[in-house]
């Protein structure tokens, strides 16, 4: 069986900015998987991304971009990676037409025919200043350029936040569009975990700066579940399986990290499959409380 | 790094109708200044001070000169370019292009010296009409005057490019060479500024405009040679700073 190759690869990373730290983080991301990064506000989502594009210095550990590290000399790494910011970046005053100018001078592999078919499969005027785009607009501007320049990995952080559905649900048939092409990698930031589950094959989970949970969703699904009993009954949940437990007036939830075995044990409770919402949450509430959780 | 290079020509040339309005504006105030210099209100009210041993004719010709080298003035506000990045974030766009610490500094350094090319060629050009219209203008003493004041606004924009690469803001970085000079003037002159406000003795103020006027006409090659040195120096400390931060554009 061939060996899986990594287009990502985090090793002991740390990023220290005194208020807060990305502490000594680890995670890998397959060559021709979606890899959606999930986190709430604040987890460390972009200050990872701004490591693995070089765009800040680390403090400790090593980054992999295709095999290579990333250590401000390999900067060629970045012809083959196109990149989607949360801001658009451009400035206003620009028009997609200047922007293809000035792109076409930047990248090596750059596609005109393609920058301007992706503007026209966008809907997106050519001539009109993009400080006049609506926020949706803008997001597709960026995409049309991160996937004009022929590059194997698309890295996004949260493109899809402040969108609404129907925006969100036609860029995400755009990463599905990219995703179908051999060897084509995504690292997708988020944290509307509705549309990772919807696309990513891998799931790394951050929070406070730790990777909290990293694998295959599918994997992380299946073992989680949500666990509904009386309050009175959560206490016999052993602590090995609890996640993190709520109680409310009429029961209590907890989330468990084993859900055949807790299927086995406890077959007298509710068990529902868990979303990576939930297992978001969960998680953070652990994280928050750990006396009482751990 | 040539794509760095057309974004930031992009960005200033949103400044093209202000540098129409100062062209037009400079030839106005040349013209006007001459004139007045040889038959009009300037020569009247002047001609007391000049009795106190001031040049009124060096004056003219260093504020004329002034006017001349507007148009090269206003193509070295860098800092609006640094303002403009900051603005659109395209920081982290810029730095997620790949293109190397070194060159993307770099671009801001030849964007730089090609609006200062062009600044350059128009002055020359108003060189040329005013030397005819004026006796106080030579062209050939233009040309020197205009190579030295290139040189000096190559020393000042390099240095407000790499205190924007230190990471002081845009507005401070452009005043910040402003006061050293000037501070560094008023202590090399404060005995003639003295003596000129006390003693109303202008000898001496009028000897320095001499002496650098002939400086500025008749050697800018130490001008020259001066701001090929601090734009080297400056570029290698703007990279190191580049090089420290990363997210630079």
């Amino acid at each position: 069986m061939a060996e899986t190759k990594n287009v990502i690869e985090f090793k002991n990373v740390v990023k220290d900015y005194g208020d807060f730290k990305l502490d000594s983080i680890n995670f890998a991301v397959p060559e021709g998987s979606v890899c959606g990064f999930i986190g709430q506000n604040g987890a460390g989502k972009t200050t990872a991304i701004s490591l693995l594009l070089d765009i800040i210095k680390r403090d400790g550990g090593e980054v992999y971009l295709f095999g290579e590290p990333v250590d401000g000399k390999h900067h060629h790494l970045r012809e083959d990676v196109g990149v989607v910011f949360d801001e658009m970046g451009f400035h206003e005053f620009l028009t997609a037409k200047q922007i293809n100018t000035i792109l076409k001078n930047v990248y090596k592999n750059w596609d005109e025919n393609e920058f301007f078919n992706n503007l026209k499969k966008f809907s997106l005027p050519s001539n009109k200043k993009c400080g006049a785009f609506s926020r949706g607009m803008r997001m597709k501007l960026q995409i049309a350029a991160a996937l004009s320049h022929n590059a194997k990995l698309l890295v996004m952080d949260e493109p899809t936040s402040g969108l609404d559905p129907i925006v969100r649900n036609e860029i995400m048939q755009i990463f599905r569009e990219f995703e179908m092409q051999e060897d084509h990698t995504i690292l997708l930031s988020s944290h509307i975990t509705g549309d990772l589950e919807k696309i990513a094959d891998e799931v790394v989970f951050i929070d406070g700066g730790k990777i909290v949970l990293s694998g295959n969703k599918d994997e992380i699904l299946e073992k989680h579940a949500l666990l509904k009993c009386a309050n009175d009954y959560a206490d016999k949940v052993s602590d090995s399986f609890v996640v993190y437990s709520q109680q409310g007036t009429y029961g209590s939830e907890i989330l468990v990290n084993d859900a055949d075995a807790c299927r086995r044990l406890y077959p007298e409770t509710v068990i529902e499959p868990s979303t990576l919402e939930e297992i978001m949450i969960f998680y953070v509430n652990q994280a928050k409380s750990p006396a009482k959780n751990a | 790094m040539k794509g760095l290079i057309i974004k930031d020509i992009y960005c200033l040339k949103k400044q093209i109708t202000t540098y129409g309005f100062v062209i037009f504006g400079v030839v106005a105030v040349a013209i006007m200044f001459i004139l007045s210099e040889r038959y009009g209100n300037l020569r009247i009210s002047v001609s007391g001070m000049e009795e106190a041993g001031f040049d009124i004719a060096a004056v003219v010709k260093i504020a004329v000169m002034f006017f001349m080298v507007l148009p090269l003035i206003s193509t070295g506000d860098i800092s609006n370019l640094f303002v403009y990045d900051k603005t659109a974030s395209f920081y982290k766009v810029g730095a997620s292009f790949p293109v190397s610490v070194k060159k993307r500094v770099l671009s801001k350094f030849l964007t730089v010296l090609m609006f200062f090319a062009a600044g350059l060629v128009i002055d020359i050009l108003m060189s040329a009409v005013m030397s005819v219209v004026s006796d106080i203008i030579l062209f050939s003493k233009c040309i020197g005057t205009l190579a030295s004041i290139t040189a000096c606004m190559v020393v000042f924009t390099s240095l407000i490019i790499m205190l924007n690469y230190a990471g002081i803001a845009p507005a401070y970085s452009t005043a910040l060479p402003i006061v050293v000079f000037a501070v560094l003037f008023l202590l090399v002159k404060i005995k003639d500024i003295k003596s000129a406000i006390i003693n109303d003795d202008f000898a001496s103020f009028s000897a320095f405009f001499h002496n650098l006027i002939n400086a500025f006409e008749n050697k800018p090659y130490y001008f020259l040679i001066a701001a090929a040195a601090v734009a080297a120096v400056c570029y290698f400390l703007s990279v190191f700073f580049a090089d420290k931060k990363r997210g630079v554009a």
